[in-house]
């Protein structure tokens, strides 16, 4: 008698499902090229710190100190004035190196001076000419460190340190100002030029100002930045030179760490201008 | 854990322990799923909404009754849930009409096949909201309790290690936090499109209840 049917809901219409299932997809490959594309993970500017590793401060660095020098060393360098023009070059740096252990100068200024002094052409130069002023060594290293100092002091009044490349230091103070003060950064920084420095043996026949830039990816482990990886980002045009810079990092192995914690960086740009004059 | 592992998206979930890769694999599978679900109820919520824009346009535009039941029994498939609601009640109002003399057990018999196709009509709707509601609510703390295992691996391994520095744990935690991230992104559409669809269900059924009292009247109006 009752021949009504109860059910009489409709059936779900295939191509909706297929559709839905399209757009599922869709919305999930949209949602993973998201993740992997779009969101820059670790973004590279706010971790890396650009260290410029110049070569000879000599030439340059003695240049701004002159203002401050009159003053002090005047009285006693009256007698040795013909020693004076000899220190301008890089020269004299040898002798510099041979008293230092003796006297105990301040540490900071005469290191990254070593090593890569000797390489634009002193080589033959220093033997003869130091000989002659052996005698009269001390007034000069007494001047040399007074120099020294004068240097130091220079370049901490202006905050600028003469060892770094000029052009950038303006951008790298702000990129890598994650916290500290300037000051602390610049010191970190010269640390790290420093040390790589000392290890660097620039090949010979290098002309010109070539300049390398390098990618160093560090880690912080219980003996300072522990080197991971080091990517040659830019070549400085010399293949021997880009190998001699990725030797001397790899040698400088474990990098001074900051004294602020909060100023380490996992990766360090580290722009090299050997032969910056 | 090596803390000079690159931590790019990939390589953080490639380093998950497994019950954290269990953890994520089990959200992206709820959320691929209720993503189809979603999909799947916005085009039927949509289409029955349109169905019954139609049907009550054509049902007031004033028609003959027997006509619209012959087209609503004829398209059974394309008719939306009023139509069917409508064609239920007349079909019981032609049925008792002949064969009982007393009006107001004609309505009311008319009026039960109308509500029960109602309820058949709305449940047919509301189904699988609940696994959204579900996957809204559950996907976060599945995701965070993939998040606590993993940085308490994190930390285990810290133990190990003489020096504890941050570098050390980062890349653990970074990874546990994937599953948090995860775990959210299946539950924000779901809660989102449960509470959108759930609102849209209400009304088609409030508006589905009030086609039921207006359509008695007027078969009461017929009786007479």
């Amino acid at each position: 008698m009752n021949d009504f049917r109860p059910d009489n809901r409709p059936r779900q219409s295939p191509p909706r499902r297929f559709l839905s299932l399209a757009l599922t997809i869709g919305v999930h490959i949209g949602l993973l090229a998201f993740l992997l594309v779009g969101i820059n993970w670790q973004s590279a500017p706010s971790g890396s710190l650009e260290v410029g590793l110049v070569g000879a401060p000599s030439a340059s660095a003695p240049a701004p100190p002159p203002p401050p020098e009159p003053p002090k060393p005047e009285p006693k360098i009256e007698e040795p004035p013909k020693p004076e023009p000899p220190k301008e070059q890089p020269k004299p740096e040898i002798a510099t190196k041979k008293s230092e252990p003796k006297k105990t100068e301040p540490k900071k200024p005469p290191k990254p001076e070593k090593k890569p002094e000797p390489k634009p052409k002193p080589k033959p130069e220093p033997k003869p000419k130091p000989k002659p002023p052996e005698a009269p060594l001390k007034p000069i290293d007494l001047l040399d460190k007074k120099l020294d100092q004068a240097i130091e002091r220079h370049a901490e009044a202006k905050k600028v340190s003469d060892i770094l490349g000029d052009g950038q230091q303006g951008q790298n103070r702000q990129a890598g100002a994650g916290g500290g003060s300037p000051g602390e950064l610049d010191a970190y920084r010269n640390a790290i030029a420093s040390k790589v420095r000392r290890n660097l043996a620039t090949p010979p026949g290098i002309s010109g100002n070539p300049s390398a830039v390098f990618e160093i990816e560090q880690v912080l482990g219980s003996r300072g930045g522990e080197v991971v990886n080091v990517k040659l980002k830019q070549s400085s045009g010399n293949k021997a030179l880009d190998e001699a810079i990725e030797r001397a990092i790899r040698k400088s192995d474990p990098l001074p760490p900051p004294d602020n914690p909060a100023l380490f960086r996992r990766r360090l740009e580290v722009t090299f201008r050997p032969l910056e004059e | 854990m090596n803390p000079a592992a690159n931590l790019s998206f990939i390589e953080l979930v490639m380093q998950a322990s497994l019950l954290v890769k269990v953890v994520m694999g089990l959200l992206a599978s709820l959320s691929v799923i209720s993503w189809y679900w979603i999909f799947r109820k916005w085009f039927q919520i949509n289409s029955a909404q349109s169905k019954a824009n139609r049907f009550e346009r054509d049902f007031w535009s004033g028609g003959d009754l027997d006509l619209m039941y012959q087209a609503a029994a004829g398209g059974r498939f394309r008719s939306g849930g009023m139509e069917r609601i409508f064609e239920a009640g007349y079909r019981e109002f032609t049925k008792l009409r002949g064969k009982s003399h007393d009006n107001a057990a004609t309505i009311d018999g008319s009026r039960r096949a109308m509500r029960a196709t109602y309820q058949r009509e709305v449940d047919d709707l509301d189904a699988h909201l609940a696994f959204l509601a579900s996957v809204g609510s559950v996907s976060p703390y599945i995701g965070l309790f993939g998040t606590v295992w993993g940085i308490m691996n994190a930390f285990r391994g810290l133990s190990n290690v003489g020096s504890a520095t941050l570098a050390h744990v980062a890349p653990g935690i970074a990874e546990a936090l994937i599953a948090t991230a995860i775990g959210l992104f299946a539950a924000i559409p779901a809660v989102v499109a449960y509470n959108r669809f759930a609102h849209d269900i209400d009304r088609l059924g409030i508006r589905f209840e009030s086609f039921i009292e207006e359509f008695s009247n007027i078969l009461q109006r017929n009786l007479r």
